[in-house]
């Protein structure tokens, strides 16, 4: 570890020594303002709770979505229970009446299909109009008696009717068929109804769990007990359904039958669509809460289109934060559920929930969904920035890369050039100024006064061969009066010769001429005007 | 340049950003398709069994689930599609798919909302159904119903009781060969079963029940040579007299069972003990008789091929309704194709068939599995009658209905007044001290000819 950290400061070292250019310095500076402001957004977001945002909605959402289906549900088995309590008060009058005009008690009816029938004609109607009126898919009445008691059976087997709807469909409640599932076949015949498929004389009282313990009770009403079965599988037929038991009570507290309304499966599924929102498609469940298991196999489950669920699965529970996790073992669920008592004075205390469920893939989908558009956000809004930074420290240094590659090219022009930017050419006009100077301390002539000596030099051939020799005399020294002595010429001659050679030469006078000798001689190019 | 990349880069990120944002939801979530279907009924429904196992395996990897939303007959969801159709209040909305003959669809105001499974299935693979099963299925040039299996008439005998009763008398299974000796057998059996009970006078029982007395006289007329249909009605040609007059006969004297709904109900409780139905109705007779006063018996069902008249062809009704599609999103429609063409893959078809009493509906089904497959039927009921199915396909040749507009009505209006004219022969009969069998007979045919030519 401390290796690794001394190699990571020498390799610092190293980058720090290493010249560095000035755009990507800059640039360096940018990218790391511009991380952290966006580190700082990020954690400002989600502080903010910007990210969990979704999980709230759902919550939301769902917790909407449970009370309304929750009030459905409460208001629709009410409804039912209501009908059911209802028509157990009415087949109690009727199979009473019918037992004193008889002068018999009900134990009396086994035994006698002819007695079993004229009650299932008493009870047909009843039932009947129940079935009409209630929203369900089945209404069934069973007596506290059988055709024949020699049977090996007969202690389960039970004399009653069970009216059933057909051809269930999602949303044709107009025509439904009524079919006899159970019943003396005489009255499916008398009615013109069909008999069942799997259509039995009798009922088998341990198909319906709870069924027996509620014939034997002795009650004073019968909303005093009642209850709704678990799902049980309809002997021999692809449908399973959900009884309410309710008793049938006689005025001496003796439980005449039970009867009550089936809901099925396929009924349940059809009246409670799958609502497909924006975080996926939401079911609609009804089941016992069992050790944190909701248990499907043995409750309703509403149309499951969009996701995978059939009906049988057990539900792991894992309570969260904003929402519960279901397991199946093979998928996931998310969802709310709520208990709901439904039944009243059973013995068997079983807690029944209402429950939403969504596919956690559809609900993963969605926020992978949002996740992916902030990624994307995030992404586009960086690769903006550090374009933006580029081309900002790349205006920024291009006018100190220009002069530079100026100065390379040897252009400096004497006149300072504006770069725009001051210190650039401060710093150009004191580069200038440093090599001015340089060249003079070299000895050098400014190139101008360089310039007219060599004119001064180029033009001296203009002169003749005597001119030449007068000028001789002035560099060596001589007067102009000592002129017409050496020469061997008058006076007047040498100021004749004297104009022609400031003429030539581009003087004005001379001392002008002297001046240039003595320059020249100093710069020691005398020796070029010989 | 420089500028120029960028912008291309800048370009390039957006449209990526466009691209991914579509709703990778939909991916996630299937498609579900819904199906009326008629096999199974109230009882199990070996289809739903074999949806399941769709739903599981390639509905799991595609991304498709269907859902069964009814299963009735196809009289029902004839009703419901043709409500739905013509936009009835209280209509159901159509499935995507559900299961009914040609004459449903020619019964639809417009047969578009229908899809033309040319446009999905290749002229190989629907080459590879019998070319008759796909005619069938061709309504004004378009193929809008794909058959998935088909079935034929059958005998169904309660052998357990016929045995009892061939043992008092003589009759025999042979005698059942033909209408005339089955009709001659159920007037025995009326008597027969009517002497039981010697202090019940007219408790006769019925041996015989129909499901479809329209098939019996359609296919009968032809057998004999003659057209059923005349125009939108009936011909009642002497062959139609040929075939009531055994019928009314045995009828009358109580051998045949009137009451409506199907065979299958008055074997169920020992009403009746033969019975001619849909080889397909093989899923709902029951192997138990349960009697009045709740004690039942086992029962052993045997079926043998559909009995013909003495002096007609072998001729059979070939029925089995199939799917329509109906058009909805180009998904929905993949998605059911992709059902139909795993359905009627010969491995699954002939598993479907074998369960629900049916026959297979492409050529390598046939050749292939089906043997193999009744080798290995575990059920001596269903044994009995693939035996039966492949003694009809031996020596009888099949009758296809015509695709009459006025098929339906006809079908419902004989159904109810056979019923209706025998029933009120057999009071007149007893009313009349069973006397004047011939006279009631032909008075009743006057009647029931008078109210169908209405």
């Amino acid at each position: 570890m401390l290796n690794k950290l001394k190699e990571i400061r020498a390799l610092n070292a190293f980058v720090k020594k290493q010249s560095v250019g000035m755009q990507r310095k800059l640039m360096l500076y940018w990218v790391s303002m511009i991380l952290v402001v966006f580190a700082a957004v990020i954690l400002l977001l989600s502080i903010a709770g910007v990210f969990s945002q979704s999980d709230e909605r759902l919550q939301e959402v769902m917790e909407l979505h449970l009370k309304n289906t929750q009030d459905n549900l409460v208001a629709h088995l009410d409804r039912l229970t209501a009908q059911s309590l209802n028509l157990s008060k009415e087949l109690s009058r009727e199979i009473e009446a019918t037992l004193i005009q008889d002068g018999i008690s009900l134990q009396q009816v086994n035994d006698d299909p002819e007695r079993l029938l004229k009650l299932q004609q008493i009870m047909y109607p009843l039932i009947n109009a129940t079935l009409q009126a209630a929203d369900c898919n089945g209404v069934y009445v069973i007596l506290d008696a059988t055709t024949n008691t020699a049977l090996a059976g007969a202690d389960h087997s039970r004399s009653g009717i069970h009216l059933r709807y057909s051809n269930l469909s999602a949303s044709s409640p107009v025509t439904p068929t009524v079919v006899y599932f159970r019943g003396i076949p005489d009255i499916a015949r008398q009615k013109d109804l069909e008999l069942h498929n799997r259509w039995n004389l009798e009922f088998d009282t341990d198909q319906i769990p709870g069924c027996r313990e509620l014939m034997d009770a002795t009650l004073d009403r019968p909303a005093q007990r009642y209850f709704w079965s678990r799902r049980i599988d309809l002997k021999d037929t692809w449908e399973s359904a959900m009884l309410l038991c309710v008793p049938i009570v006689g005025s001496d507290g003796t439980v005449y039958g039970v009867c009550g309304v089936e809901i099925s499966a396929l009924y349940f599924q059809l009246s409670y669509p799958a609502a497909d929102g924006q975080f996926g498609s939401a079911v609609t469940v009804l089941a016992p809460l069992q050790d944190s298991r909701l248990l499907l196999s043995e409750g309703l489950v509403g149309s499951v289109s969009g996701t995978y669920l059939d009906g049988q699965e057990t539900l792991v529970i894992h309570q969260g934060r904003y929402y519960n996790e279901y397991d199946t073992g093979t998928e996931r669920y998310i969802g709310l559920h709520q208990i709901m008592p439904i039944s009243r004075g059973e013995a068997e205390d079983t807690a029944w929930a209402a429950a939403i469920l969504i596919p956690q893939d559809s609900y993963a989908a969605y926020t992978a969904d949002i996740q992916k558009a902030w990624v994307m956000a995030a992404l586009v809004l960086l690769l903006v920035l550090l374009a933006f930074s580029f081309f900002l420290a790349r205006s920024f240094v291009r006018p100190i890369t220009d002069s530079l590659k100026r100065f390379q090219q040897d252009e400096l022009p004497e006149q300072s050039l504006s770069s725009g930017i001051s210190e650039v050419d401060e710093l150009a006009e004191f580069l200038n100024a440093r090599a001015r100077n340089q060249r003079l301390e070299q000895g050098e002539l400014p190139p101008n006064i360089a310039e007219l000596f060599d004119q001064f030099v180029v033009r001296k051939d203009l002169l003749t061969e005597s001119e030449r020799n007068i000028l001789r005399y002035y560099i060596d020294g001589h007067e102009i009066a000592e002129i017409p002595d050496l020469a061997f010429i008058s006076m007047s001659t040498v100021r004749k010769h004297n104009r022609s050679i400031y003429e030539k030469l581009g003087v004005a006078s001379r001392d002008e001429l002297m001046l240039y000798i003595d320059l020249l001689r100093r710069c020691g190019r005398l020796q070029e005007l010989f | 340049m420089k500028h120029r990349n960028c912008i291309f880069l800048l370009l390039a990120v957006l449209l990526l950003c466009a691209g991914c944002s579509n709703t990778a939801k939909k991916e996630e979530t299937p498609t579900t398709i819904t199906v009326w279907h008629v096999y199974g009924g109230q009882a199990d429904s070996p289809l739903n069994d074999l949806i399941d196992a769709f739903n599981q395996t390639v509905g799991k990897e595609q991304q498709i689930n269907v859902q069964v939303t009814s299963v009735s007959n196809t009289n029902t969801i004839h009703e419901l599609v043709l409500a739905a159709a013509n936009g009835e209040p209280g209509a159901p909305e159509l499935p995507d798919l559900f299961v009914s003959y040609p004459k449903t669809v020619m019964a639809l105001p417009d047969d578009s909302i229908l899809v033309d499974y040319r446009d999905y299935f290749s002229e190989e693979e629907l080459s590879a159904f019998l070319p008759a099963f796909v005619e069938e299925g061709v309504v004004n040039d378009r193929l809008v119903v794909l058959p998935v299996a088909k079935s034929t008439e059958i005998m169904f005998i309660n052998k357990t009781i016929f045995d009892r009763f061939s043992q008092a008398t003589g009759v025999t299974l042979e005698d059942l060969d033909t209408w005339e000796g089955l009709y001659r057998a159920a007037e025995i059996y009326a008597d027969w079963t009517d002497a039981q009970t010697p202090d019940i006078p007219g408790d006769a029982k019925s041996m015989f029940v129909h499901d479809y007395y329209f098939n019996y006289f359609q296919v009968g007329a032809e057998s004999l040579g003659e057209d059923f249909f005349q125009g939108d009605g009936l011909a009642f040609g002497p062959a139609f007299r040929t075939a009531w007059e055994p019928l009314a006969r045995a009828a009358i004297q109580g051998g045949v069972w009137l009451q409506g709904g199907y065979a299958t109900a008055s074997l169920r409780t020992g009403d009746s003990i033969v019975s001619v139905a849909s080889s397909a109705s093989i899923l709902y007779y029951s192997d138990v008789v349960t009697y009045p006063d709740n004690t039942s018996e086992e029962i052993t069902i045997i079926s043998r091929p559909c009995p013909v008249f003495e002096n007609g062809d072998k001729l059979v009704m070939q029925r089995g309704a199939g799917f329509c599609t109906v058009r909805s999103t180009p998904e929905r429609e993949r998605a059911a194709i992709t059902f139909l063409k795993w359905l009627t893959e010969p491995e699954h078809n002939v598993e479907f068939v074998t369960r629900t009493g049916y026959m297979p509906v492409t050529q390598a089904a046939f050749e292939k599995h089906l043997p193999k497959a009744i080798e290995e039927l575990e059920s001596p009921k269903y044994a009995s009658l693939y035996q039966a199915y492949l003694d009809t396909q031996a020596s009888y040749e099949f009758y296809v209905p015509p695709q009459l507009e006025s098929y339906l009505s006809l079908e419902t209006a004989l159904e109810d007044h056979v019923r209706a004219q025998l029933s009120l022969g057999r009071q007149d009969y007893l009313d009349a001290g069973e006397t004047g069998l011939e006279q009631i007979s032909a008075d009743r045919l006057q009647v029931f000819r008078e109210i169908m030519e209405r």
